[in-house]
This record gives C-alpha cells, sequence and structure tokens, in this order.
C-alpha cells in the first residue's frame, strides 16, 4: 500500500485551515431567528393554512399519486382476479369476488350470450326459472344479433336453452343432455362455487 | 262435530286449494284446460305426500316450451312425481328438496335407487345435492353409473369438496367432448383431484384384512 502523502488530500486540508472564520453577528441573527419559530405543537396545529414549499408540494402530490394507483390496483384485483372461461357461451362472471364469497350459498352471476343474426326475441329458458318463457329475456347487444342476459346461479348443475322468436335453441357453445321426456335436447351448465 | 272444527277444516282446506292452485297459475299461459288439471291433479298428488310440487309445474313448463303433447306432458310430469318420491325415500329421513331434485335427477339419466341410499348412509348430514349433480353429469356423458359413483364417493371419502366434485364433472365434460373415452377421462381426472386431497388415513388393525 503507498504511505505517502495524497496531494490532493494536503491540498484540501490546506484549504479548510484558511477558511475565515464566521461572522459573530450573522452568526447571532441566525440563532435569533430560529429561537424565534413557533414551536412544534404550534406548527402542527396551523399547518393547513401554512404555505407549503415546492419540494412539500411535491411530495405530496407524488404520494397521492401513489396511493390512487395502490387503490386502483387493488379495485382491479378485487373484480378481476379470476379470468373469464372462454368456452361456452353461458359463462360465470367473476362480479362477486371470492374473499366475499361465502361458500357455495352465494349466487354466482353467469352471463348467457347468443349470436344469431336472424333473432328479434330471445328468452332464456332453464331449470332456475322454472322453464318459464317470459321470466329472462336476452337484451341485445350493440353488435347486430348479439343477445346476453346475466343472472344469478346456485352452484351445481343446471340444464337450459334459449327461446328465439318463439323457437327452442340449445346454445351453440355448451354441451348438451339428451331428454327423454319431450326428445328435445337441453344445453347443460355446471357452475362452480366462488 | 263442533262449528268450530268445521271451520278449521274448512279453513285449512281452503288454505291448500289455494296453495295448489297458486303452484298451478305458475302454469304457461298457453296450457289449455285439460293439460291445467291434469298437471294439478299431479300437483295435489305430490303435495299429499309432502314432494316438492313447484319441480313438477317446471317439468309442465318444459313441455309446453318444447311443445310436447298434452298427453305427453301428463306423463312426464307423473315420472318426475314418482322418480321425486324414488328420491325422497332412498334419501331418507330428512332430504332436503334440492336433494330431493338432484336425486329425481340422477334417477333420470339411470342412476340405479340404491346407490342413493348408499351415499346417504354415508353422508348422513352432509348435503348431498352436490355430489348427486356431479353424478348425474358424469352418468349423462357416458360413464356406467356403476363406476361413476364408485369415483364420486371415493373422492368424498377422501374428504374432496364440492368445488373440487365440479371441477372433476367439468374436466370430464370438457375431456368427453374433445373425443377422449369417458371412462379413460374419468380416471384421468380423478388421479388429478386425489392428487389433492391429503392422504387416506392408514387402515387401522381392526379394520384391516385378517388372513385365513
Amino acid at each position: 500500500m503507498n504511505e505517502a502523502p495524497d496531494e490532493l488530500i494536503d491540498r484540501a486540508a490546506a484549504a479548510l485551515r484558511r477558511r475565515h472564520a464566521p461572522n459573530p453577528r450573522l452568526v447571532s441573527r441566525i440563532m435569533a431567528s430560529v429561537q424565534s419559530r413557533p414551536r412544534r405543537w404550534w406548527r402542527a396545529v396551523s399547518w393547513p393554512s401554512a404555505p407549503f414549499s415546492l419540494s412539500a408540494t411535491a411530495t405530496l402530490a407524488a404520494a397521492g399519486l401513489l396511493l390512487g394507483f395502490l387503490s386502483r390496483e387493488a379495485t382491479n384485483a378485487v373484480g378481476h382476479d379470476q379470468p373469464v372461461a372462454a368456452q361456452p357461451g353461458a359463462q360465470a362472471i367473476p362480479l362477486i369476488p371470492a374473499a366475499r364469497a361465502s361458500g357455495e350459498a352465494m349466487p354466482v352471476p353467469v352471463q348467457f350470450t347468443l349470436r344469431d343474426v336472424r333473432a328479434s326475441q330471445v328468452t332464456l329458458v332453464g331449470d332456475f326459472n322454472g322453464w318459464s318463457q317470459t321470466a329472462t329475456p336476452l337484451e341485445p347487444g350493440t353488435e347486430p344479433g348479439t343477445w346476453s342476459v346475466t343472472i344469478p346461479l346456485s352452484a351445481g348443475r343446471h340444464v337450459y336453452a334459449f327461446f328465439v322468436n318463439g323457437k327452442w335453441m340449445t346454445d351453440p357453445r355448451a354441451q348438451t343432455a339428451p331428454d327423454l321426456d319431450f326428445g328435445r335436447a337441453n344445453s347443460v351448465l355446471i357452475v362452480q362455487a366462488p | 262435530m263442533t262449528l268450530r272444527r268445521l271451520f278449521l277444516i274448512s279453513l285449512a282446506s281452503g288454505t291448500a286449494a289455494t296453495g295448489v292452485h297458486a303452484q298451478v297459475a305458475r302454469l304457461d299461459a298457453s296450457a289449455d284446460l285439460g293439460l291445467r288439471r291434469s298437471v294439478e291433479r299431479e300437483v295435489v298428488a305430490a303435495r299429499a305426500i309432502g314432494l316438492p310440487e313447484g319441480l313438477l309445474i317446471a317439468k309442465a313448463n318444459e313441455g309446453i316450451a318444447k311443445r310436447a303433447t298434452p298427453k305427453r306432458i301428463t306423463d312426464a310430469v307423473a315420472a318426475l312425481g314418482k322418480r321425486l318420491q324414488v328420491a325422497r325415500d332412498q334419501l331418507a329421513p330428512n332430504p332436503s328438496e334440492d336433494e330431493i331434485a338432484a336425486g329425481a335427477d340422477a334417477l333420470y339419466v339411470g342412476v340405479p335407487a340404491p346407490i342413493l341410499k348408499k351415499m346417504r348412509a354415508a353422508w348422513p348430514h352432509r348435503s348431498l345435492a352436490r355430489p348427486l349433480g356431479v353424478l348425474t353429469e358424469l352418468v349423462a356423458k357416458g360413464l356406467p353409473a356403476d363406476r361413476a359413483a364408485q369415483t364420486v364417493t371415493d373422492l368424498m371419502k377422501r374428504g374432496a369438496s364440492n368445488v373440487q366434485l365440479y371441477a372433476l364433472a367439468q374436466s370430464v365434460q370438457g375431456d368427453v367432448a374433445a373425443g377422449w373415452a369417458p371412462e379413460a377421462a374419468l380416471d384421468l381426472r380423478a388421479r388429478g383431484v386425489m392428487s389433492l386431497l391429503p392422504p387416506a388415513p392408514a387402515a387401522s388393525a381392526f379394520t384391516s384384512p385378517r388372513r385365513p
């Protein structure tokens, strides 16, 4: 290791030794100013009306932005943490956060969709609405020929069908179950508890 | 018979009649008078033995929606009434309405009645509505009822939740739709659920098979 004194350090030390002694009047003015500042409790009380420094304002703004971002992410995580199944026409959609679901008794919102450009009136019939042809109409979507309705269903196996322009129609995107009683198959949906 | 007793009897019968009429009022408006009367008879009979008569109206409405003939609808309603009765008896002593309906569905797809009784005996205090729904779906997908019931029962014994049973039914449903043989799909998916469950408790000396 090199034991020789560093030239740069020597020059810095010499410059520091040459510094001027502080002005006593300046020192006393600064100290008087510091001692005259309000006490902590008064600063806390008068905080809302006190003028903010630029750095404090920026810090508060940054904190607000961060808080907003975090709360938005948290909200999104609660509402959309489960991906929507893509396969069947009737899909369970995660409107109820899993954390708030209290088991299988809680109904699960299920969206039924149909695409049929010839349809002018569509209703949903199934074991969940007593096979009523009028109880659950589908609403037309913005895209021509698209229809949907969302209803709460209990967990379990359900059979259903659409009633399109007054005629029976199974869900083209769902599995079917044969009907031994009447001969026309039903669509099958298995709703899982959240 | 006192006047008071007569009043009470007439009140009770009036209330029962009102209940039946309220149920039959839910029948689709397009049902003709003959169908309405025959369904009403079935509803009265179901009510007399404590069966959930609302399911009979729903079955009639299903037939009306499918444009079935009144005779076919009446036959289907009567057959459902019998299935509900069998399910209620097999799932005794105190089956819920959901359990009776699920049991009737299972019978409808071909599950033998004694299987319902065995499942009730194994789980007297657990609702069988969801497991029976899974069993129904498996049998409807082409699995032999005995095999499907054995798998569901095994999974329940290992502590499978209803959610896991649903997942099994959904997976098998998808596999069969993709062209798999139902038995192969059930075997594979059941193994998948089993792997998530805690190991089965070791058989005690009492239950171990004795050597001859």
